[in-house]
């Protein structure tokens, strides 16, 4: 079946839409954004300037909301990932009408979750040390510790990332170059570099496409294994677990797929995309939701299966404690809106019901984020030396900085709305019937 | 327009028509002399040109293994350089270091297929040859090289496969 | 080593020359503060080569302190190896006395209550006025208990001023047990218990390993008792029914009624005299006499014991080298006399008297003060007597019960302060004179008979200041031309001292070697005494049961504080108390069941939590204090320890209630204010209180973990095992010796026998051809005998001072920001309803693992495994992830919240050799690395390794029970070697998590038989 299909002028009307004046509504709600991210930096400088004291860590408990908001914005960019190389090599073609802004969205995650290693640290102006530059001292970094993994996971799928997503965008910024005028013309000329669409282009730029999504497929599969590791390959009861890759990995693309939705649903309305986001890919974005769901819950049941049966007592210990334990709410909540939320997506009357996904999309979100907080403190507060134990609230610099890194990511989508076509022109074109004589002919009937 | 090389530029509005043009010039063997445009690929183009695969595929695979290999040297020698045990673990770890070789392959491979495509279709490049800005819309397009002596003939080749109009450089 | 001392004193002798010099002259030393190149070198002082002086101090109590002054400034304080009683060793309390020569609190410059501050000339002319105009009328003098030489000048002083009094005061008297010596034995002196050789310590309460007599002697003997020889070990029960922590230490703890201890002493007196073979047949009738109405029963059910424990217990006190230790004397109002009279007779009838108890080294009733000085003195300030008041290291204002009136009667004279700290009774005089530190001053201090220590100045005074002495000596002088030939109070001293002692043919040499070892010590021998007949047959008449019913306050003796002389000190407010944990504070301590009663509900917060203010109504006297919920203490009992509540120190340490105010303000027999158990009132205010501790109270402290929610299931941890007598040494072969076997086949917990998937280190392919092996020389390691460690706490205070630990105040702690790098992990065993639990303390810092899980997550390799041994931290190389905090399975990494500040001088006692870290970095403990360094480096100059014993870890060197050994475990005759191979030797966790630790602990040795973690 042929969900999309129309002449490829409409298409190209239709998308470059959004690249028109912006609306009063777009700059009040930048504004907001800008401002809530001057907050967060504000926050930022303030701890840099005091010490770590300032948040809500103490001694048992040296990771937590920051690393959490690490973990849960490098989950958000896997859906992108996801849909643009994945689902391109299963040629699934719902994908075609989604991906652009899912992988806008990969970006613009990774680059916010890049920000927290940072701004975890206890000398951030020291980060770059974990960086191995050569030196006259022959000082390396230490290849053995998970936290290099990560700084090279990260930064390898974020360099990659970009270059698949930029590359996909030149066939599309010529689009933009042939229609537009004076210096618009000039700039998108620059970055269209002399694409001209003629097929000894295509030709190369198929085959590269290719090979881009099929290394972005394993590499999105390690990053968050490695970030997993992070934790698995430590010694912390409830952490030291060998189920956390595929379990973190399902987490992100479930969460990621979630975060698509939430974004998509009120994009489509506010620009009217609804002929080219139909409820059709709503459907089939829910279907995988619901898919990974279930990994994730099955992974929790495991977690604690494993947990009794391999009668340790110090694993036994944690995951007791955090069932019924000090930190309780935030473990139910995360398994009401990972496990019991999304099962009204099985029947199909939800599914296509935007309202109701966009609101279960929202508590995935949510879910999703006390996740990574459940995982990472309530271990950390209750490990092996029962005098040693602690107890962790975020302080209100933690929960600022957090929430600038919420305006940081959305100011990159908006802008990116505004500048680009936030959907595959191209690729749009791909799907829809090519204008021959036989349906031109039709159209003229009609 | 005169500094443009020659040659004529047929504007097709059908993929069909296109294709008869396309398989026209291939029965009369001008491969090389025809380059055809299209807002889109499109399967159906790609058979009737019917190309070699692209080499672009060689850059990949060199890249990754030039990212792989460099990812287990560069770790094994760091570690060496100057030997700080920790927690007991062998200095020269291949499972450890077989992440960052992962990822370094990925790294690698991604960027060299950048190079691959950018070398390939020659992007970064000045265009020459006339151009129709419908192509990026809904246009397809066949640019036939040839001395202005046949235009003419081209013309009318163009033409009868079904082009709208016909550019001359 | 020895000789190396020797030449250190020496140059510190003569170094002294020079600081003598200044201190001892006229006018006050000019101490200039500006850097400048040592063109001409100070005799004897090199930068950054320490010299140690020996001294003592007052607040010391006359312990034997090694100073380690650096560049001319006091660093640290250390014990005096030479000194009987502590032996190289110091309680937390001794070592604080840094803190208050840096202190906030130092006074500065002179100043009058009228005139403000004033300057050293004014105030000079000002005294020499004062001392003119009232000479021949009553001059007082009232200062600390003093002797020797500071005795001497003081009466002298009052003698040729006027027709005054030298009056002392100290809170804490012993004057009863000098009267009840005086009854008993006929003689005028408080005896010297002795635990040396005990086989059997019945305590009635004496808290003899906190603040009861020569506490770091005691835990030392405490601790030989304890260790198990073929198969038998002394035996130790406390009688008390607040758990201190010395009876944390005991192997019994009998929770008697307060107030019922000298009808114990009694009942028991009459049962062992009724039953001893030893004791004469006159001696028998004769405490057959004075004990005809005490009896096990009327005991027993007085204190709520029982008969049948009573007699168990005194059976068991007719063994060999039994002991008995009377109540502590808060606890004792009224019958103080009697009680250690009973005491007395009891060790008299047991044959510890001589052994135990002994009297040729008592302290001579003139080296103790009672309390009548201070109420006459009290009574002749109403009358006017007083013209002139001097008072010099004492702080009545503070400790003296309200009832009294002291501040109202010194407005009543002119009074004038010498005191080198601020506190409430330079508050209250008319003149404040900075006089200059303990640790800056000559003086002396002497307490048993035989043990007479000097102290001497280790620097030049951090103010502009001189010893209050010196001006008692001008005075003299100026007085009376030519009536001292002494200027000052050195040559005073110097005279005197020679003069007392005998100097011999050549007093110089006498006086100098006398500096050099701190004074002269010479404990005599005890010997038998016979009961004299000073014992009235109504001796014990007075006794009688406590009328107490109902709520009860007693007020114990803090370990910390102690009479709150010391109390200006962080490192001992940030020492968490050893019971309760709390720090910065002062509290009510009960029992769940009381706080139930009063509606008292403890919310655990972060570390510490809130519980609510209390008022309590006792004595005529009501305080709010904050209520803190312990399992170790009995129902219907609180308890406040003593030392806090100040109001006139810097602000900082101005906390908590008072104690002293619950004092009776009317003397008893033996001349002292009584305060004892008083019957109390109660009153929730239901005002919100926040207290900080290191751990969660009421949950990081249990041995069994009980899963929240879920009774039964529990969770038992492989961090303090206990192992009983009967099986110690019956456990075949040697399971302590390598790191690879589980240290004990029949543990509880799960054993994994899996393949350890690391090679040996050496056996690396990359290390060959390369020279780096792994413990070829060294293997540094450290073991804890848990049987001997007591968990004072002593230890920690020794980390804070050698490693420039940061002071982060109460509310950090509550954060959980403590930068303790050694902390005393207080466990409680699981008790039987109704029964006190079993307390277990064990050290806890770097285990300096093997395998360390700390190490390979730290991505800038800021900590790594060092070729000897160690898990050495690279703070320049520190990015501040706390991955490695994450992953420390004993929570002993610390990071650095923020750059922490050493608030007035107090950062004048840094040690140079270790760095001050940056806000954002890891640090935690390394064997005191730089003294590993340091003691290799002297090794190297010779020619040869490190030998065992010749570096000492800061912790190991003050821990007064000697629970601490470090060494090098390669080397096979090592002390440390020794414990790590013994049968009780185990590696905390290990067992579990296979991280190999450089640390072993021998497990505690408990009576009950049991075998368990």
């Amino acid at each position: 079946m042929k969900e999309i299909n129309f002449p490829y002028s409409d298409i190209n009307r239709d998308i470059l839409r959004t690249l028109e004046k912006p609306s009063v509504k777009y700059l009040i709600l930048m504004t907001i954004i800008v401002s809530g991210l001057l907050f967060g930096i504000g926050c930022w400088f303030y701890q840099l300037k005091e010490g770590m004291g300032v948040a809500g860590l103490n001694h048992p408990v040296g990771w937590g909301v920051y690393i959490t908001d690490f973990v849960f914005w490098v989950g958000i960019g896997h859906a992108g990932t996801l849909i643009s190389a994945i689902l391109f090599l299963f040629r699934a073609r719902w994908r075609n009408a989604i991906f652009r802004s899912a992988e806008a969205m990969t970006i613009f995650a990774v680059m916010t979750a890049g920000l927290f290693p940072l701004i975890h640290v206890g000398r951030a102006w020291l980060a770059w040390w974990l960086i191995p530059y050569p030196n006259q001292r022959e000082l390396w970094v230490n290849f053995r510790s998970p936290l290099l993994w990560d700084v090279f996971a990260v930064g390898t799928y974020f360099s990659v990332s970009s270059i698949f997503f930029c590359v996909g965008l030149i066939p599309d910024i010529s689009i933009i170059r042939d229609r537009a005028k004076g210096l618009r013309k000039k700039i998108y000329g620059l970055l269209a570099v002399g694409w001209d669409s003629s097929y000894s282009q295509w030709r190369h730029f198929m085959a590269g496409y290719g090979f881009f999504a099929a290394l972005c497929t394993p590499l999105v599969l390690s990053v968050h294994s490695v970030v997993s590791w992070d934790f698995a390959v430590s010694l912390v009861p409830g952490w030291h677990s060998t189920i956390f890759a595929p379990y973190f990995v399902a987490g992100a693309v479930f969460s990621g797929m979630a975060m698509v939705m939430t974004i998509l649903i009120p994009f489509r309305k506010i620009f009217s995309l609804e002929k080219y986001l139909t409820i059709w890919h709503f459907d089939m974005m829910a279907r995988l939701v619901l898919t990974t769901s279930s990994i994730v819950g099955f992974s929790y049941l495991t977690e604690y299966f494993i947990a009794w049966y391999s009668d340790d007592q110090f694993e036994g210990f944690i995951f007791w404690e955090r069932a019924f334990g000090k930190y309780a709410v935030p473990f139910w909540l995360m398994i009401f809106c990972n496990m019991i939320a999304p099962l009204p997506l099985w029947f199909k009357k939800i599914r296509t019901n935007l309202t109701w996904v966009f609101f279960i999309t929202i508590l995935i979100n949510v879910g999703m984020w006390f996740e990574r907080f459940n995982i990472i403190v309530s271990s950390l507060t209750q490990e092996y030396d029962p005098y040693a134990w602690g107890w962790y609230q975020p302080s209100w610099v933690e929960l600022g900085i957090t929430f600038g890194s919420f305006c940081w990511f959305f100011m990159w989508f908006f802008l990116f709305i505004r500048f680009f076509p936030s959907m595959a022109i191209t690729e749009m074109k791909e799907i829809a019937d090519p204008p021959t004589r036989a349906n031109s002919a039709a159209q003229e009937v009609s | 327009m005169s500094a443009n090389p020659e040659g004529v530029l047929g504007v097709f509005s059908h993929m069909d028509a296109l294709i008869d043009g396309i398989k026209h010039f291939k029965s009369k063997g001008m491969e090389s002399k025809m380059k055809v445009y299209s807002p889109a690929p499109l399967h159906a183009i790609d058979d009737a040109l019917d190309e070699p695969p692209s080499p672009v595929r060689l850059f990949t695979l060199f890249g990754g293994m030039l990212g792989c290999t460099f990812g287990y040297t560069f770790t094994a020698f760091s570690s060496m350089d100057w030997i700080l045990p920790t927690s007991g673990k062998p200095i020269v770890a291949p499972i450890a270091f077989t992440v960052i070789a992962f990822e370094l392959t990925v790294l690698f491979g991604a960027i060299f297929t950048l190079l691959g495509i950018v070398v390939n279709a020659r992007l970064f490049r000045k265009r020459k040859l006339i151009y129709d800005e419908r192509f990026t819309e809904d246009k397809f397009g066949i640019y036939v090289s040839c001395p202005p002596t046949e235009y003419d003939a081209m013309e009318k080749v163009l033409s009868e496969c079904g082009a709208e109009e016909v550019k001359r450089a | 080593m020895a000789n190396k001392i020797d030449r250190r004193d020496f140059l510190a002798l003569m170094g002294m020359g020079g600081a003598a010099a200044t201190v001892g002259c006229g006018s006050a030393p000019n101490f200039d503060e500006t850097w400048k190149p040592w063109v001409s070198p100070v005799a004897g002082s090199v930068p950054y080569v320490p010299n140690y002086y020996a001294t003592t101090t007052h607040g010391s109590g006359g312990a034997g302190l090694w100073v380690k002054v650096l560049s001319g400034r006091a660093v640290k304080v250390e014990g005096n190896p030479n000194h009987p009683i502590n032996a190289g060793t110091l309680t937390a309390r001794q070592q604080a006395v840094v803190q208050s020569l840096y202190g906030t609190g130092r006074l500065r410059e002179p100043t009058g209550k009228s005139e403000g501050t004033m300057t050293w000339r004014d105030l000079d002319a000002k005294l020499k006025s004062l001392f003119e105009t009232n000479k021949g009328k009553n001059i007082y003098c009232l200062t600390g208990p003093v002797s020797g030489a500071e005795a001497e000048i003081w009466t002298r002083f009052t003698s040729e001023m006027g027709t005054g009094r030298h009056v002392t005061y100290a809170p804490y008297s012993e004057s009863d047990l000098v009267l009840a010596s005086e009854k008993v034995f006929g003689v005028q002196k408080v005896p010297r218990f002795s635990l040396a050789g005990a086989k059997f310590v019945l305590s009635l309460g004496a808290q003899f390993l906190e603040t009861w007599g020569d506490v770091t002697a005691n835990n030392r003997d405490h601790a030989d008792m304890r260790t198990v020889d073929h198969g038998h070990r002394g035996v130790h029960i406390q009688v008390e029914a607040r758990v201190s922590l010395t009876g944390a230490n005991a192997d019994e703890v009998l929770p008697a009624k307060p107030g019922s201890k000298t009808l114990i002493a009694l009942a028991l007196l009459k049962e062992v005299a009724a039953h001893s073979t030893t004791l004469s047949v006159a001696d028998k009738a004769t405490i057959a006499g004075l004990t005809a109405n005490a009896s096990l029963e009327s005991a027993g059910e007085a204190s709520g014991l029982g008969a049948e424990k009573l007699k168990h217990l005194a059976e068991s006190l007719l063994t060999e080298g039994a002991l008995v230790l009377p109540a502590e004397r808060l606890e004792l109002s009224g019958d103080g006399v009697s009680h250690h009279a009973a005491v007395l007779l009891l060790n008299k009838v047991l044959g510890a008297v001589g052994k135990h108890v002994n009297y040729a080294a008592g302290k001579p009733v003139e080296h103790t003060s009672d309390h009548r000085g201070i109420v006459d003195l009290v009574k002749d300030l109403n009358d006017g007597k007083v013209d002139l008041l001097l008072i010099h290291g004492t702080n009545p204002a503070y400790s003296l019960p309200d009832g009294l009136g002291f501040a109202q009667a010194l407005a009543k004279t002119t009074s004038v302060a010498f005191a080198d700290s601020q506190d409430e009774t330079t508050a209250l005089a008319n003149y404040t004179v900075a006089t200059s530190h303990d640790l800056e001053s000559w003086g002396e201090v002497n307490t048993y008979t035989g043990m007479d220590m000097l102290m001497q100045p280790v620097m030049t005074p951090r103010w502009i200041c001189r010893q209050a002495h010196d001006y008692l000596i001008e005075a003299l002088r100026a007085a009376t031309p030519d009536s001292l030939p002494q200027e000052n109070f050195r040559d005073y001293l110097k005279t005197s001292w020679t003069t007392r002692f005998g100097g011999g043919a050549d007093p110089e040499k006498f006086w100098r070697d006398s500096l050099k070892a701190g004074g002269q010590f010479a404990l005599p021998e005890g010997v038998d005494l016979p009961l004299s007949g000073n014992m009235g047959a109504d001796l014990f008449a007075s006794v009688t049961e406590s009328k107490n019913t109902g709520m009860t306050l007693v007020v114990v003796d803090s370990a910390r504080f102690g009479d709150g002389s010391g109390t200006d000190a962080g490192w001992l407010h940030e020492l968490p108390d050893a019971m309760s944990g709390v720090v910065w504070d002062s509290w009510l301590e009960m029992s769940h069941q009381t706080a139930n009663d009063l509606g008292v509900h403890y919310k655990s917060g972060l570390r510490g939590g809130h519980t609510q203010m209390v008022q309590v109504k006792a004595n005529g006297q009501s305080m709010e204090l904050p209520a803190f919920i312990v399992e170790t203490i009995s129902d219907n009992l609180v308890t406040l320890a003593t030392g806090q509540g100040h109001k006139g120190l810097s602000k900082l340490y101005n906390r908590g209630g008072n104690a002293f105010a619950f004092l009776n303000s009317d003397l008893d027999e033996s001349g002292q204010f009584g305060i004892g158990p008083h019957s109390a009132e109660l009153v929730n205010t239901h005002q919100d209180y926040r207290m900080a501790t290191f751990h969660l109270p009421g949950v990081g402290d249990k041995m069994v973990t009980p899963l929240s929610m879920l009774e039964g299931s529990e969770v038992r941890r492989d961090l303090f095992q206990t192992i009983s007598l009967a099986s110690v040494g019956h456990e075949g072969g040697d399971h302590g010796g390598g790191h690879h076997e589980v240290m004990d086949p029949d543990s509880t917990f799960p054993i994994h026998v899996d393949k350890d998937w690391y090679p040996e280190r050496t056996d690396d392919p990359v290390y060959k051809d390369r020279d780096e092996t792994f413990y070829d020389d060294y293997k540094w390691e450290l073991s804890f005998d848990l049987n001997r460690c007591t968990g004072c706490g002593s230890c920690v205070t020794a980390c804070y001072a050698e490693n420039n630990l940061p002071v982060v105040g109460k509310d950090q702690v509550a954060k959980g920001r403590e930068m303790s790098w050694v902390r005393i992990n207080r466990y409680l065993e699981k008790a039987e309803h109704g029964q006190l639990p079993k307390v277990r303390a064990m050290p806890m810092m770097c285990q300096q693992c093997a395998s360390a899980p700390c190490e390979s997550v730290c991505p800038s390799l800021a900590t790594y495994h060092t070729k000897e041994g160690l898990n050495a931290m690279v703070y320049n190389r520190c990015v501040g992830t706390r991955y490695c905090a994450n992953n420390c399975s004993y929570k002993v990494r610390r990071f650095n919240w923020f750059s922490f500040e050493w608030e007035g001088d107090l950062n004048w006692a840094l040690n140079p050799a270790v760095s001050v870290r940056q806000m954002g970095v890891m640090e935690k403990c390394t064997f005191c690395v730089q003294r590993i360094r340091d003691g290799k480096d002297k090794a190297r100059d010779l020619g040869r390794k490190a030998n065992d014993g010749e570096i000492h870890t800061a912790c190991q060197q003050a821990c007064p029970a000697g629970a601490v050994r470090f060494g090098n475990h390669e080397d096979k005759n090592s002390k440390v070697y020794e414990w790590a191979s013994d049968a009780r030797a185990y590696r905390a966790l290990d067992s579990h998590i296979k991280t190999k630790p450089g640390v072993t602990y021998l497990k505690r040795v408990v009576l009950e038989d049991e075998h368990h973690g």
